[in-house]
């Protein structure tokens, strides 16, 4: 035991240590619900620099954390009619397998990957965030309806507040969105994040979806994302009651706060400053691939 | 005309159906966080007992080192032996494993409601989905 605590670089006391853990969740929360990020982009992160956790402890907490914001919010965006459930569950399909494939991935791969791939999608995430989200080029109402898309009854509408109206949107691209949505699944089970930043624009652009629409659908559907990796996760024994409670109660507390914060506050100067935080984040993820340590 | 609106009562009732089954699983959030916080305090006050020490499980991750074998128990029997042993790892883990759960529970829902719908193409979607779910508990005990 004594040759333990020499290894270890900074001696916190285990109270200590959760409490961090705890902070930097609730943070990692706060900020993740204010920009529409998921916590788990700055929770793996934040545990593997900060706190040196093996990446798949870091991976199996962030997971559960996924899962427990989505799980929470998901009543907000049904009640607002944005949630369009049929696209959703259809989605699930390609998103639950990928999830799976992704999960399984995680461990026959080295921490070196992980880490790569993990610095990539942070600074597609930046570059996502830096865009600004043009309205989506809704299909023309006159077109021929696509024959799969009304078959499985996914043309909609909904209440648009700023117009005061239903507006009714009509599905298309449904093979193309699937086979992004399993890429999606695959991030989100490698890397224990929801992948949200991946779901929306596939659902945007392959299905023509309204912003608000495909927006509140990934909300939605990144809970089941994430129980599909976080089952295999759990049972495999890389969640870690230590690290997943903190984490899991913090991100909760931080998203909560963050939500009602939301509407009160101008996010767009915040978003900027973040571009610069996820770029920096990006760039150490990068250098741990290479096996350079920043402490 | 008729097909539209009968449409549009279709999805009013399945949102319906969806915002209720939304509420639930926000209050199992509610319960499996607070058992989470639970077996943390008991974990952190020294209460129950555990099969390895706080600081010597920090010192040892925090050193990029993985523990050796699983870090919960997996199998209900475990589960249930850790409970009645004042295990607060497993209160933790119970905690965790009811909030894996809620999702999968929310698409059982779901099931059912197509079913009652006699929606068979949604049926089989969401059977499939919710196989996926419960095939993923599986296999990362095989993993």
């Amino acid at each position: 035991m004594s040759k333990v605590n020499r290894i270890m670089p900074v001696a916190l006391s285990p109270q200590l240590f959760e409490l961090s853990l705890l902070l930097v969740s609730v943070l990692a929360g706060l900020v993740g619900a204010l920009l529409g990020l998921g916590g788990g982009v700055i929770i793996v992160p934040a545990l593997t620099l900060l706190f040196h956790v093996p990446i798949r402890y870091a991976v199996g907490a962030s997971i559960v954390s996924v899962i427990a914001t989505s799980s929470g919010a998901a009543a907000t965006y049904v009640r607002d009619h944005l949630t369009n459930v049929r696209v959703a569950m259809l989605l699930e399909v390609a998103t639950t397998v990928g999830a799976i494939g992704g999960a399984t991935l995680s461990h026959s791969i080295p921490d070196r990957a992980l880490f790569l791939t993990f610095a990539l999608i942070l600074l597609y995430s930046a570059g996502a965030m830096f865009r600004k989200r043009r309205e989506t080029m809704l299909s023309d109402a006159s077109a021929p309806r696509d024959p799969l898309a009304t078959r499985l009854k996914l043309h909609s509408s909904y209440p648009d507040r700023a117009l005061g109206r239903d507006v009714a949107y009509f599905v298309t691209g449904v093979p193309l969105a699937l086979s992004l949505m399993l890429g999606a699944g695959v991030i989100s089970g490698l890397l224990g994040i929801g992948s949200g930043a991946l779901k929306v624009p596939a659902m945007d652009s392959a299905m023509r979806l309204p912003i608000k629409v495909s927006s509140a659908t990934s909300n939605f559907m990144i809970g089941v994302t994430a129980a599909a990796s976080a089952g295999a996760y759990y049972m495999h024994g890389d969640i870690l009651p230590l690290l997943a409670a903190p984490v899991a109660i913090g991100v909760l507390l931080g998203s909560w706060a963050g939500t009602r914060l939301m509407t009160r506050l101008n996010a767009t100067h915040l978003r900027k400053l973040f571009v610069a935080v996820l770029l920096i984040i990006a760039l150490q993820m990068g250098l741990r691939a290479f096996g350079v340590n920043i402490r | 005309m008729s097909r539209a609106t009968s449409r549009a009562a279709e999805d009013a009732d399945l949102l319906r159906a969806e915002l209720w089954i939304s509420r639930v699983l926000r209050w199992g959030v509610l319960l499996s966080g607070s058992v989470i916080a639970v077996g943390l305090a008991a974990r952190l006050l020294g209460i129950g007992t555990v099969h390895q020490r706080s600081d010597a499980l920090i010192a040892a991750i925090t050193a990029g080192r993985e523990i050796a074998g699983p870090a919960v128990p997996t199998g209900a029997g475990e589960l249930l032996a850790g409970l009645r042993a004042c295990d607060p790892d497993v209160v933790i883990a119970l905690g965790l494993l009811l909030l894996i759960l809620l999702p999968v529970a929310r698409v059982g829902m779901t099931v059912l409601l197509f079913l009652a719908e006699r929606d068979w193409t949604y049926l089989v979607i969401t059977l499939f989905v919710f196989s996926m779910l419960i095939s993923s508990l599986l296999l990362g005990k095989a993993l």
